[in-house]
């Protein structure tokens, strides 16, 4: 075997090591980005299971805000089937645009809900409605969290993938960038717990 | 900076500080044993093993102590599981704001624990690895904090669960905890034998030997203790401010974290942790739990932290919102009597101008039923309604019989009476109202000397029959920074009205419009004429810039929490010069801290 023989075969093994840890570091990140996914679809269950409670408690004293709670009940419902096309379809952009438009008006009509509640003190004074409140606020923030935190992964996950060296093999070990959530009413959704009731 | 970074910056600072703490352990046994030498050298020997022995022992015993990680120190601090099956209220909203910052931070989530009965204001994390870490919280923060505060705080423990801190934090109090154990032993022994001493009340007694044994012991290791607290202080001070960044990061909202430290202030709160461990695990918490140690604080200042987490940050409006930070203002009847007290801001106050409330409209309704029938008949007519304002500015050779009639009014009443008696004065022809203010200004100056009284009327007068009085005014300066000077003036005015001795109500109202004065106006400057023509080009201000003129003027004038009735006249006069008119209710007492 002659030395150049050797030298090919050292720079493959380095050229090889390197595109290993790539690939390593990669799949990595792009599990978080699923781990996130699926948190946000959590959160979103337990905003979709929270709400029958909630409205179920104050039916009693909104019987004058039929409007308000009957828009709840709708924007439920809809979210709910747009989560099972969103989900029956994974990665079909129109059922994830259809789920997040579904959800951001759940969160608008809830955060009129919540705002109701200020000019009710009997119903701010009952404690297991104060409860639902609290897990509502919680909920909201997770939610919001969750798209935060997928969106930093998402974050991370791109700009590793467009820097060098990463960017060289990256297409060719079939990683390919991912979306960022827009936000689609994100705001008015962080808004919507900061509705206190003092 | 990543999360690799970051730990592998913590391993480092791990080296150094083994390599500190064995500078230090030398330190104390030689202390100690140079103390044995002045005797022996074989006794400087025998205690130098002693000491360095029990310091040994100590430090592995607490390192065996904390293999469980943050469960042991959470036992250590007497705090006790926060069980999610039965948390009260307030602790499911700890649990759900500690939910909600491992969401954000993908961190999983840590067990809660709560310090009850214990009133400060604090938390730590504890624990070796992310996996295994814990959370204690004192009942205090949980009650005294906001959601939004408790969120950036738990923000702030989850930083330090993602840097790797934790773990040195863990071997650091461990480490640290045999260095001050000779010297905390002797501070116990002094302590106890000082107690048992005075019960028993002779001198000479074995218990006042011990004292003094102790106390010379403490003395001896006292390099060992401020080493401690020196290489408490290096590892602990600079992670603090990063953890407070990483907290925005998580929340992304950089009011949680600067609000509750702000809290912490504004609430009085304490933050030193009574339980007897504290001191040693003083570097995990999320504020100072023990006092400063000769300089080496374990955390920097407050003020310090909320400055660099967010340079922004509005304090005085956070706690107008957070806390409620109000005055309370009468509403007062024609008579002076309150008949009602409302709270108010000063945010309030401005915010008021130019939106009378139902309250503002009962006041002068109730003020016109209260007058006598007289006076009231008085104020319809124009000639009659200049004496009304003559008898006001107390020149009764002018007033004639209605003078005695404005004199039996209350003090609260003068302005408003003033203003209703002014759109009489007002239908008259120009000429007429320049007439009338030529002659009220001569006998304003007549005795060469304007009391305050005088100037407000004044003012008001000449703000409301003015050519092209009400109608918009055209801007001739865009920035208050072009006529500085004239805002100090007029702001220094308002201090000296407000009784303003130590220049401290100045400063709450330059804060506001940050010209960078540290002093008011010299007195001299202070003349009638001089003000009336700062006022005048102050008119001229473009309107956006006014609220935060008005607003200055209203915080120095609240600044000792206290509205009177002079200053509120004075406000009056100058809001309606800057054509902002303010409701004339205002007039006073004391403000504080809802809690």
């Amino acid at each position: 075997m002659g030395t150049e023989f050797i030298v090919l075969l050292v720079i493959v093994g380095v050229i090889a090591l390197v595109v290993i840890g790539i690939y390593n570091g990669l799949i990595g990140r792009r599990n978080r980005i699923d781990e996130a996914l699926a948190q946000i679809q959590v959160q979103l269950k337990r905003r979709h299971d929270l709400i029958p409670n909630l409205v179920e408690s104050v039916k009693g004293y909104l019987q004058h805000e039929r409007q308000t709670l009957d828009a709840v009940v709708q924007a439920r419902g809809s979210a709910v089937s747009a989560a099972q096309r969103a989900l029956a379809a994974p990665g079909d952009p129109a059922a994830m645009q259809g789920l997040a438009q579904a959800e951001g008006a759940l969160g608008g009509a809830l955060g009129r809900l919540v705002a109701l509640f200020e000019n009710y003190p009997d119903l701010k004074a009952n404690e297991s409605v104060a409860t639902l409140q609290e897990e509502l606020t919680s909920t909201e923030n997770k939610v919001a969290f969750a798209r935060q935190a997928y969106n930093d992964s998402v974050m991370q996950y791109n700009t590793r993938l467009e820097s060098f060296p990463d960017n060289l093999f990256a297409r060719l070990l079939g990683f390919a960038p991912a979306e960022l959530l827009q936000a689609t009413e994100s705001a008015d959704q962080r808004a919507a717990p900061k509705v206190s009731l003092r | 900076m990543d999360f690799f970074e970051q730990q592998e910056r913590s391993r480092s600072t791990s080296r150094w500080l083994v390599l500190w703490y064995l500078v230090a352990v030398a330190l104390t046994v030689a202390s100690y044993a140079a103390v044995g030498a002045l005797l022996s050298w074989r006794l400087a020997g025998a205690i130098a093993v002693l000491v360095a022995v029990c310091i040994l022992w100590v430090s592995a015993y607490r390192m065996w102590q904390f293999r469980e990680g943050g469960h042991a120190v959470a036992d250590l601090l007497g705090a006790s599981y926060v069980d999610p099956e039965r948390a009260s209220p307030a602790e499911r909203k700890l649990l759900n704001v500690v939910d909600e910052m491992s969401i954000a931070s993908g961190v999983s989530v840590p067990p809660v624990y709560v310090i009850r009965r214990e009133d400060a204001v604090n938390a730590l994390v504890a624990g070796y690895s992310p996996n295994e870490a814990v959370i204690v919280v004192t009942a205090g923060a949980v009650e005294k904090l906001s959601r939004d505060e408790l969120q950036g705080v738990m923000g702030h423990e989850f930083s330090h669960i993602l840097n790797g801190d934790m773990a040195l934090n863990l071997r650091l109090a461990a480490l640290l905890a045999g260095l001050t154990w000779v010297g905390d032993q002797a501070e116990r022994l002094f302590f106890a034998s000082a107690r048992a001493q005075r019960a028993a009340g002779d001198e000479g007694s074995p218990a006042a030997f011990a004292a003094v044994f102790a106390a010379a012991v403490a003395f001896i290791g006292f390099p060992g203790t401020l080493a401690a607290s020196a290489i408490r202080a290096a590892v602990s001070r600079q992670r603090e401010f990063l953890a407070d960044a990483a907290s925005v990061q998580f929340t992304r909202h950089a009011d949680s974290i600067a609000g509750a430290l702000d809290s912490i202030v504004a609430l009085h709160a304490r933050t030193a942790v009574l339980a007897a461990n504290a001191p040693g695990l003083a570097h995990m918490f999320f504020a100072p739990a023990v006092g400063t140690w000769f300089g080496f604080a374990t955390h920097p200042p407050i003020d310090e932290r909320i400055r660099r987490v967010h340079p922004r940050f509005q304090r005085e409006d956070y706690r107008v919102r957070r806390h409620g930070r109000r005055a309370e203002v009468a509403v007062l009847d024609g008579a002076g009597n309150i008949v009602k007290n409302v709270r108010m801001a000063p945010a309030g106050v401005v915010a008021s101008v130019g939106r009378p409330t139902r309250e503002h409209l009962d006041f002068s309704r109730r003020l016109l039923e209260s007058l006598p029938p007289r006076l009231r008949q008085a104020l319809r007519s124009a000639p009659e309604a200049e004496r009304v304002l003559y008898a006001l500015g107390g020149f009764s050779d002018r007033a004639g019989d209605l003078a005695g009639d404005v004199r039996a009014l209350a003090r609260q009443s003068v302005l408003m009476l003033a203003e209703l008696a002014l759109p009489a004065v007002k239908a008259q022809p120009q000429s007429q109202r320049d007439r009338f203010l030529t002659e009220f200004a001569s006998l304003v100056e007549r005795d060469a000397r304007v009391t305050l009284n005088e100037f407000v009327l004044l003012t008001l007068l000449r703000q409301r029959l003015r050519e092209g009085a009400g109608e918009p005014i055209a801007a001739r300066y865009r920035k208050l920074g072009e006529i500085a000077e004239d805002a100090r003036t007029l702001l220094s005015l308002v201090a000296r009205v407000s009784g303003d001795a130590s220049g401290k109500a100045f400063a709450a109202g330059a804060r506001v419009l940050e010209l960078g004065w540290d002093a008011p106006s010299e007195g001299e400057k202070l003349t009638s004429a001089s003000v009336s023509a700062s006022l005048e080009r102050l008119r001229l201000l473009a309107p956006f810039a006014k609220p935060a003129l008005l607003r200055a003027c209203v915080e120095t004038a609240m600044a000792d929490g206290r509205l009177r009735v002079a200053e509120a006249e004075l406000l009056r006069a100058i809001a309606a010069t800057l054509d902002c008119p303010v409701p004339p209710l205002v007039a006073t007492f004391q403000t504080g801290v809802d809690e």
